[in-house]
């Protein structure tokens, strides 16, 4: 086997590179370990060959470590160069600390690359691909996905099992139809397995323009065709979906972005070199503003602020804390030094208590500024003098929009939409056969039961009176119930509650038919506390009590939830919704400003977006502290300093409030002019616009 | 619900996709494209009817803008409006013909018009087709309501629509295919090429004369006559204002051929067009004529011409009714009454020619063109499959790829597409249309190897085919009543011209079904292919590459106008102007400087570089002094493509331009102003968690 010292490949010129023997296995040989210890790596020349293109930053900059985990190790995929970059990129980063710029690295990098691109469309010209129907039946002829396909029933559940009989075979088993290139282009990531399986397998369970799934699933795929006119015309929905959300929809999104980017522009740039606590002028005085500050030695761009976002990690929490720097608990109480969060640490982390520094509780002099601690390791990768909260703005903004623009690359439904209840509700509640009710479980069977229900949950409830038959009514009219308290009593007298949460998948249940045909023939009464109150006394426990709609997520209403949440107003909704009565916890409208800390205000923010949009949580953290002011009695919405109570503006008032640069680019300009407010405070730090309204030498 | 074994679409519930012979196949996303992509589509020179068909073409082939007898009618009169002449001063070419004709439903004389083109489209448009029935039109011939006179040139003779061209197709992961590219050969450019007619004006008599740009010494011709071209730089028009003066010089006769690109107004065109109309309008001022003697002889040439066919009208119309006392349709008298209108008859309460609302100068002269509009980098392209992609390199043929048959692509598209894009109907009709050659070429070498019983295994041969892929066809086939010809017409047929497919929406097989049948019976054959890459080698590939057609579309989108600047035109107010219809015209290109700095692109500016930098480059184009002085140091610099610093003098930036002096004028007027706070002391009110009130 040929030998290969890794430094001599990163310096070997690239005619010379492909000219090396296209041996199978190679010994590429890495630097040694602090300890002695030798590293090297058997791999096919080809990538060894790659590797080599990501390695231009190992000649200029030779105390750079040359490591296994720089050569590919995978299947070459379409971000294969840029994790093998990444990693040249931060060693050679950690070898030179303070001697290089990161963004002349980058540079370099870019432009080596560039070089692999033109070569690899140059040198391996004969190696293009190409796709045919021929590729197609190849596929489909392949034994285990004909018998899946073929056991497609147009039930969901044999769908589902086809789509998981195409993971096996086309993404995951590289025996399988080797050479194929609609399998090859699935495992380099350059196709999504989700097109593949409603190409190739079945188009699935699609919903209407209401977002309510059809009652069947289309069993046919877009290769065997959309033969009748009802698999056709259900599939029609999805164009007209996507036809609906270009207009209007993307109005709207792109002028939240607007506003957004308006407001948290404010939030300027992550200071690099700060390394002391923070003193600000408090009556002509200097004084410390946060006083649990200990000077210690910090490391550039630290404010040696100590205080902490308490996070408990949940599994899909990892890639959004990606870059925070964080603490155990036992870290916090031993007085440890600060931790990154990588994707590694899923495992480590998983379920554990963390304290992370974050832009909300940064003790920068000037709030304009975020110090790179508290802004995470994220701040590596920002360009210099970069506007980050424009960042933050975009960052999220672009994937509101690109979750309209792309719907008719992601109308997709997995088959099944099943009812997952909680641990605890399992004590009491199961799905039914049917997958879409939930009945009582039987353990219950020899309790009195009673059901409980908030009455703004069940408004119309008194319309049962009304009709003879309550199968004319429909379930999602009557209630709309995100929790039941179900009291149980035993043979004993003993009686107990327990207060469920029946809101699955954030679709919240209905009463069922069976349920309200029981309220009808035996009435309810009303609680001290105004709830329903129904003996379930003669019911047939094997009814289904509660129905969850057979509906997917509207990407609208998802949408206009966040929307409503950052704006924090109630902008053309009845704001006598009794829902509103109810308080936050319990229903009420999630809004910024009716958060209490700044924790409770992230967590729902996160918990909102990351249902379907990843954003890394230091730009929801931005984009929450550029909602932040520093008392809206006062109508004072700059950004506040550490120790100011916690207000959230709401998202125009902001924009008005503050320097009225960003304002004048906003519209309503008259309002602003003729409101008092305006006027109040005069030592408002700049927007970011501010020089294209007033330029400084037009001021003077 | 189960899979069908059978398509069972209606294709009159389909509306536009019925087109689309995949339309099962095919993502409703791209099926709607195809409906959005179908009204894009140019009329092309090469358009040819499709290999794939459903049997809706010759419904969409009714459906075109064609010139047919809206009535039962006799044709009393057909009158060309510029009869061809002989002669030196001759009209080449007549661009429109009016056909008088009497209605026979109502007795009524009404008018056909037939125009030599349509052109609905800002640049797009066609040359209309004369029918037999139109090649051979007479007076005293009776038509029927609906009969055709001209119609689109995409019709074919069978009445089916041609919408495109059959481009055979390669699909490849080469550089030029990613991001939707397509690369197309130099030949398929030509296959592509539509026609474009735009109109131009051009005003003289009272303030300006015309120059002699299409003269010579002896013959003063402000423009190009019907059937010349423009001339290489696109001018089609140029005057010059009347100095008492300077007239000694420059109405001197090589003065008034040279154009002066600073005080001339100046009219373009596209280079090299073809005139195909003009109309010369002649002012109705009652004041003395201004025009120098001689520079209306060519306008007057056509005003003349175009008299004399309303004249000729008139007369018409007036013998008839004098005749027969029959009346006339509103369209006939509209276009009388325009005829006295244009004959700019002085009498009392007639209406006059207007422009804007301002009476014409003394000679108005319009012209039609027609130019040929060559698809090139940055054009649309489209299947109707809704694959559409934007050209991005031209090949020259020779290195396109060809396969082992050889046969070579015109069009090279991305593969891996067609799984993100969910129509996978381009594919079934690139495989059916590659079964078409490879049936042609076994019919002939069928034919060479058994020439005694080619015929009758030939036919035996399609019957298996259409029975496997398309029933319905062997079925008309072997049906007496429906197929009248012979089994050696049809061969034969197929031999010339290959296979036709008819693929209809109700067909009793799916088209996997037929794609499965046809692997096992009668496999495709494939292989490698051999194009020039990247690096200048011919190479061969290594995996099988399917060339055979598709049905590809040139859809309007053509990037060939040129339309930046970087200095844009001031309005009175001193800020950037949008460009009027003189201005769009008066120079080769468009004087629209790209629109690089919405609110957005500020925005995004500004995050990324700064607010000065940025307010800054807002200035240059707004403020008149600034402006005049980076114009002022692009002219005068060594190196004008390098200059260190547009900006010399630094007391004129930072003013804010005439933009910011408005919003801040009349701001000020009500009492408002902005001011800078440079040094903001922003002394910070502690306040305590949770308090409302500052503590200190």
């Amino acid at each position: 086997m040929r030998k290969y010292m890794a430094r001599e490949l990163a310096v070997m010129d690239r005619k010379t590179l492909w000219e090396l023997p296209d041996d199978p296995q190679v010994e590429v040989i890495f630097d040694n370990l602090p300890d002695g210890t030798p590293q090297s790596l058997v791999v096919d020349i080809r990538a060894a060959r790659f590797s080599a293109y990501c390695w231009v930053l190992y000649k200029e900059y030779p105390r750079t470590p040359t490591k296994p985990s720089h050569c590919l190790q995978e299947r070459l995929n379409s971000s294969s160069h840029l994790k093998l970059l990444n990693a040249v990129l931060w060693d050679c980063h950690d070898a030179y600390v303070g001697e290089v710029d990161t963004e002349e690295l980058e540079r370099k990098q870019y432009e080596a690359f560039n070089a692999y691109f033109n070569d690899y469309s140059t040198y391996l010209e004969d190696e293009v691909t190409t796709c045919s129907i021929d590729d197609f039946l190849d596929v489909l002829e392949e034994p285990r996905i004909a018998a899946a396909i073929e056991g497609i029933t147009g039930s969901p559940i044999s769908i589902e099992h086809a789509y998981r009989v195409a993971d096996d075979v086309i993404k995951d088993d590289p025996e399988a139809l080797v050479g194929n290139p609609i399998a090859q282009a699935v495992r380099s990531g350059l196709l999504k397995m989700n097109q593949v399986k409603q190409v190739i397998i079945a188009r699935g369970k699609v919903t209407d323009i209401d977002s309510h799934f059809f009652p069947e699933a289309i069993p046919s795929s877009f290769f065997s065709g959309m033969n009748s006119m009802l698999e056709s015309m259900e599939e029609s929905r999805s164009s007209t979906k996507a036809s609906a959300y270009k207009e209007k929809p993307i109005q709207d999104s792109e002028y939240f972005n607007r506003k957004l980017q308006l407001m948290a522009a404010t939030v300027q740039e992550i200071d690099y070199v700060v390394r002391k606590p923070v003193i600000a002028l408090v009556n002509g005085a200097s004084q410390l503003i946060a006083s649990d500050i200990t000077p210690h030695a910090l490391a550039a761009g630290d404010c040696g602020s100590q205080r902490y976002i308490r996070w408990v990690v949940k599994p899909k929490d990892i890639e959004a804390l990606d870059g925070k720097y964080y603490l155990t608990e036992e870290g916090l109480k031993n007085g440890e030094p600060l931790q990154v969060i990588t994707s590694c640490d899923r495992d480590r982390l998983m379920g554990k208590v963390i304290y992370y520094r974050s832009p909300l509780l940064c003790n920068h002099p000037t709030p304009q500024s975020v110090c790179a601690m508290c802004y995470g390791e994220l701040a590596l990768s920002i360009p210099r003098f970069t506007n980050i909260g424009h960042v933050a703005a975009v960052e999220y903004g672009e994937r509101v929009t690109q979750n309209m623009l792309g719907i008719k690359h992601v109308d997709f439904a997995t088959g099944l939409a099943r009812i997952t209840l909680d641990t605890y509700e399992r004590h009491y509640l199961e799905p039914a056969s049917d997958s879409r009710g939930i009945t009582l479980v039987s353990r219950l069977k020899p309790y009195k039961l009673w059901l409980s229900i908030a009455p703004g949950e069940a408004n119309q409830l008194t319309e049962i009176n009304f009709v003879e038959d309550v199968t004319m009514l429909p379930v999602g009219r009557i209630s709309d119930i995100s929790q039941i308290y179900l009291t149980s009593e035993d043979a004993n007298g003993e009686r107990e509650t327990a207060t469920l949460n029946v809101e699955v998948s954030g679709k919240k249940a209905h009463l069922s038919h069976s349920i309200l045909a029981h309220i009808q023939r035996n009435g309810y009464e009303l609680s001290d506390s105004g709830r329903y109150v129904i003996d379930l006394e003669g019911f047939d426990r094997e009814q289904t009590i509660l129905e969850i709609p057979n509906r997917d997520e509207n990407i609208l209403d998802y949408l206009g939830s966040i929307i409503q949440f950052i704006s924090s107003t109630d902008d053309g909704k009845d704001k006598s919704d009794p829902r509103d009565a109810i308080g936050f916890q319990e229903g009420r409208r999630k809004m910024l400003r009716r958060c209490r800390t700044p924790e409770e205000a992230l967590i729902t923010f996160h918990e909102l977006t990351s249902a379907k949009m990843p954003v890394n949580i230091v730009h929801l953290e931005i984009l929450v502290f550029s909602t932040m002011a520093r008392s809206i009695k006062d109508r004072d919405y700059r950004l506040p300093y550490p120790g100011n109570a916690l207000h959230f503006g709401q998202l125009p008032r902001v924009i008005g409030g503050r320097s009225l640069g960003g304002a004048m680019a906003f519209e309503k300009h008259s309002s602003i002019m003729n409101n008092p407010a305006t006027y109040i405070n005069h030592d408002l730090p700049d927007h970011p616009l501010d020089d294209l309204l007033v330029p400084k030498h037009a001021a003077k | 619900m189960k899979r069908l074994n059978h398509r069972g679409l209606k294709p009159e519930l389909l509306a536009a996709a019925s087109l689309n012979f995949a339309a099962p196949e095919d993502s409703s996303a791209r099926q709607e494209m195809l409906g959005s992509h179908l009204s894009q589509a140019l009329v092309i020179d090469g358009a040819d009817v499709r290999r794939c068909l459903t049997g809706v073409e010759r419904i969409f082939g009714t459906a075109t803008f064609n010139i047919k007898m809206p009535r039962n009618g006799e044709i009393k009169a057909i009158v060309e409006k510029y009869p061809r002449t002989e002669g030196p001063d001759a009209i080449l070419m007549n661009p429109h013909t009016s056909i008088i004709f009497e209605n026979m439903e109502k007795g009524q004389l009404d008018l056909l018009e037939l125009p030599h083109h349509h052109c609905k489209h800002n640049h797009y448009g066609f040359k209309y087709k004369l029918t037999e029935k139109g090649e051979t039109l007479t007076t005293r011939v009776l038509l029927p309501k609906g009969t055709i006179l001209a119609d689109s040139p995409n019709v074919d003779p069978h009445g089916n629509y041609k919408l495109g061209v059959e481009l055979n197709t390669a699909f490849m992961s080469i550089p030029g295919t990613i991001e939707d590219g397509v690369v197309i050969s130099e030949s398929t450019i030509a296959k592509l090429t539509s026609n474009g007619y735009e109109k131009r004006s051009g005003s003289y008599g009272r303030k300006r004369y015309p120059l002699n740009l299409y003269g010579d010494d002896t013959h003063y011709k402000p423009f190009p006559d019907i059937g010349e071209t423009i001339r290489e730089d696109g001018l089609l028009f140029a005057f010059r204002e009347y100095d008492d003066l300077l007239a000694g010089v420059e109405m001197a006769v090589d003065q008034l051929k040279q154009v002066d690109h600073v005080f001339d107004r100046r009219v373009y065109g596209i280079p090299r067009g073809k005139v195909v109309d003009v109309i010369a309008r002649r002012g109705s001022s009652s004041q003395k004529l201004r025009t120098p003697v001689g520079m209306e002889v060519q306008a007057a040439k056509y005003h003349q011409a175009q008299t004399r066919y309303y004249d000729e009208l008139q007369r018409i119309v007036d013998n008839m009714k004098h005749r027969s006392g029959v009346t006339i349709s509103p369209r006939l008298h509209r276009l009388l009454v325009e005829g006295l209108v244009f004959k700019n008859d002085l009498a009392k309460n007639r209406p006059k020619q207007m422009y804007n609302l301002q009476e014409l100068d003394e000679w108005r002269v319009d012209i039609t063109f027609e130019y040929k509009v060559r698809p090139n980098v940055g054009s649309k392209l489209t299947n109707l499959h809704g694959g559409k992609g934007i050209i991005c390199n031209v090949w020259p043929d020779a290195d396109m790829p060809v396969d082992r048959f050889g046969t070579r692509a015109n069009i090279i598209m991305d593969g891996n597409s067609i799984v993100k894009r969910m129509n996978p109907g381009v594919l079934f009709e690139q495989h059916f249309n590659a079964y078409s050659d490879q049936i042609q070429r076994d019919l002939h070498a069928m034919k060479e190897a058994s020439p005694k019983t080619f015929y009758k295994d030939a036919w035996a041969f399609l019957m298996d085919y259409y029975n496997m892929v398309t029933p319905f066809t062997a079925e008309i086939l072997t049906n007496p009543n429906e197929y009248k010809g012979s089994h050696k017409h049809h061969v034969d047929m197929i031999l010339k011209h290959g296979l036709y497919h008819w693929f209809p929406l109700d067909s009793p097989v799916t088209l996997e079904n037929a794609a499965k049948a046809l692997r096992k019976a009668y496999p495709l054959q494939k292989g490698p292919v051999t194009y020039r890459g990247r690096s200048g080698r011919m190479v061969t590939t290594k995996r099988d590459i399917l060339i055979a057609s598709t049905y590809i579309l040139l859809l309007e989108k053509v990037g060939d106008e040129w339309s930046g600047v970087s200095s844009t035109k001031l309005q009175h107010f001193g800020i950037p102007a949008k460009i009027n219809k003189h201005d769009k015209y008066a120079t080769p290109a468009r004087p629209m400087p790209v629109r690089i700095l919405g609110e957005s692109e500020v925005r995004l500016m500004v995050a990324a570089c700064g607010s000065q930098p940025v307010a800054r480059l807002v200035e240059m184009s707004n403020s008149p002094p600034l402006h005049k002085h980076i114009v002022n140091n692009i002219l005068n610099a060594d190196k004008p493509t390098h200059i260190e610093s547009v900006v010399t003098d630094d007391t004129l930036m930072d003013r804010g331009g005439r933009n910011l002096a408005f919003i801040h004028h009349s701001l000020e007027i009500s009492g408002v102003r902005f001011v800078r706070n440079d040094n903001p002391s922003d002394e910070p009110k502690l306040y305590t968690a949770n308090a409302e009130e500052p503590v200190l």
